[in-house]
């Protein structure tokens, strides 16, 4: 088990009650990079984890970080711990979901009970594991299918995960009908957004576009719909809609980087440069937080200021990229990039170096993603 | 709004809190053998008095809770809220009561329920009812949450002899018969049950979505109290409309 706490007599005093409640083998992580670090290094069954881990990743940031880089099973039990004050900042904007709450200050007894209902439910699902883990989703599908039929562990969620799974291998119907069956039922939110996304992959745009929106009204902290919603509408040549659901999501949840990331763009391509500025700074630092900074999202903040027609600190900005990512192999290309936005936009002077830089580049190791807008810029500048 | 007194409140809270406290002295006066000034620490006697205590810590809350909306100076906080987690840490805090008296307590409610609500207020609801009804049950309490659309229900079963006649039905604040001394030693607790549903109560923030005006509740939650419940004892229902967190 590993307990993450940033205070010292919060660690001690959980591993005291954790003893006394049979459970052995405790570790102990200090804060979110070092929880990361040592989920990596083994398999835990249970984390129970600080939601307010102070300066670096926050709980729910360790959660969808352990989760996206399968440091966790799906048997293994993720706890949140909340205080007061927080709990409704948890609770109201979830990402991806831990496997239950403990709200601060709690006694031993409520710890040992929840545990180990927790853990029941957890424990049931490791015979789909060794499955997921080698990505056999397909395998995964017909073990939960034989668990349902044989009445092995608990219904909702093998009828979740066998939906999540079958969209994702692109089996429409079978997640169709698990979606449905749900949501007959308790109408979970995660049923309503997958029979939306349904909708959206067949084309009904307004079906799909209800689905999202009665979600997001009946649970309006399971943030996938929001983002989901939003990407339909741009989609639909719908800009300033999507832009305003992006704009609240974010709001609501601050903390991830995709959601960020859209909302930049979409603000700069619905020609509001303050958005989308504050967005990309954002973005920028979340990434860095994540242990994932990237010179795309500098460039994207370079445009936003001079959007905003700020060309001198746009300028700043492109310095700060040389510098920040220097080590980022992709940087060379991104900087040139960067460079040639400030000559179309005005600044002449920067047009010969960045030109030169680029012809020194070797074109094989063109990163994809720059490809378009470097053409683009060139043939605004008139250089094709 | 026809409310209640608060003046009329205190006083039955003070009647309440001194049988509470007049138990809590005689019960402690039994500990000692007046005679040979030996103590006689029984279990008995010592959940008794964790009863009587915690009646008056009860009481005080409800009493400064029902002030303080008075005043005009409460706002609830309405948090999503695991409602699973809510009614198992309630029956937990009661445990060893429960225990003491051979009662088991039992919740059915979908673990992935989650429901904006204050914890706080709900927290003290569910306390007092718990309590009283573990006063009044065979042996049996059952603690059941689901929604219904947009409302969430919230039931506390048993399997004793249900409530009096007059007791039965949908509880106001604003019904003065809340309060009728022929009620009991409840009075209080239930009329601040019903304070804490209607608290929950607020206007629904999504514009220009015209199904949900229809549905929207305009006013706040209400209790109810009913017999022949799932267990054939009484049943104390609140319900508590969908609201928005923050």
């Amino acid at each position: 088990m590993l307990v993450v706490d940033d205070f010292h007599n919060m660690r001690s005093t959980l591993r005291q009650m954790l003893l006394t409640a049979g459970y052995a083998a405790i570790d102990v992580a200090v804060h979110g990079e070092d929880a990361i670090d040592k989920l990596a290094q083994r398999r835990y069954e249970i984390v129970l984890c600080d939601y307010n881990l102070g300066e670096g990743l926050d709980g729910q940031q360790v959660l969808d970080l352990a989760r996206a880089r399968r440091l966790i099973d799906l048997s293994t039990l993720f706890i949140m711990v909340t205080a007061e004050t927080t709990s409704d900042m948890v609770m109201g904007a979830v990402e991806s979901m831990p496997d239950g709450y403990l709200s601060k200050p709690f006694s031993k007894d409520l710890l040992a009970v929840r545990l180990d209902r927790a853990l029941r439910r957890k424990q049931s699902l490791k015979p789909l594991d060794p499955l997921v883990r080698r990505d056999d989703l397909a395998g995964a599908i017909k073990e939960a299918g034989r668990m349902l039929d044989e009445g092995e562990g608990r219904e909702s969620d093998l009828v979740r995960l066998r939906a999540t799974w079958a969209w994702r291998i692109g089996d429409t119907d079978l997640a169709r009908a698990s979606a449905s069956t749900a949501w007959a039922s308790a109408r979970p939110a995660w049923a309503g957004s997958l029979l939306a996304d349904l909708d959206a992959l067949a084309g009904e745009v307004t079906a799909a576009e209800a689905g999202y929106r009665e979600v997001m009204r009946e649970t309006p902290q399971f943030m996938p719909a929001h983002d989901h919603l939003a990407a339909l509408l741009r989609e639909q040549g719908r800009g300033p809609e999507a832009l305003e659901i992006l704009r609240a999501a974010a709001e609501r949840s601050p903390k991830s980087l995709e959601r960020q990331r859209a909302l930049g763009e979409l603000a700069l391509a619905n020609g509001d440069a303050e958005r989308a500025l504050q967005a990309w700074r954002r973005a920028l630092r979340i990434a860095r937080q994540l242990g994932q900074p990237h010179p795309s999202d500098a460039v994207a903040r370079i445009e936003a200021l001079l959007a905003s027609g700020d060309s001198r600190k746009a300028r700043q900005a492109v310095r700060d990229l040389d510098r920040d990512f220097s080590s980022h192999p992709e940087c060379p290309w991104y900087s040139v990039l960067a460079r040639l936005r400030l000559a179309a936009a005005g600044s002449r002077d920067e047009l010969d170096g960045a030109l030169r830089e680029l012809e020194a580049l070797p074109d094989a190791g063109m990163p994809e993603p720059v490809r378009e807008p470097l053409n683009r810029v060139l043939a605004e500048l008139g250089q094709v | 709004m026809n409310r209640v007194d608060f003046n009329t409140l205190m006083a039955i809270g003070i009647h309440d809190m001194k049988g509470a406290l007049n138990a809590v002295i005689s019960t402690i006066s039994d500990l000692v053998d007046p005679v040979t000034g030996e103590c006689r620490c029984e279990r008995e006697r010592l959940i008794h008095l964790q009863y009587e205590a915690q009646r008056v810590n009860d009481t005080l809350v409800q009493l400064l809770t029902l002030y303080r909306r008075n005043e005009g100076f409460y706002t609830p906080r309405f948090v999503s809220t695991a409602v699973y987690d809510l009614l198992e840490e309630q029956a937990l805090r009661q445990k060893p009561l429960m225990d003491y008296r051979g009662v088991v307590c039992e919740i059915d409610c979908d673990e992935d329920l989650i429901w904006p609500l204050d914890t706080e207020l709900m927290g003290g609801l569910l306390e007092n009812v718990i309590t009283n009804t573990i006063r009044y049950t065979g042996g049996r309490i059952l603690l059941t949450a689901a929604r219904d659309g947009d409302w969430l229900r919230i039931a506390i079963e048993d399997d004793g002899p249900g409530f009096p006649e007059s007791m039965l039905g949908r509880r106001d604040e604003d019904q003065q018969g809340v309060l009728d001394r022929s009620a009991g030693r409840t009075g209080l607790g239930l009329y601040f049950c019903a304070v804490v549903a209607q608290l929950h109560a607020g206007p629904r923030p999504e514009e220009g979505d015209e199904g949900a005006a229809d549905s929207a509740p305009a006013h706040g939650g209400h209790v109810e109290l009913r017999n022949h419940g799932l267990l054939g004892g009484g049943t104390f229902v609140v319900t508590l409309p969908r609201l928005y967190p923050g």
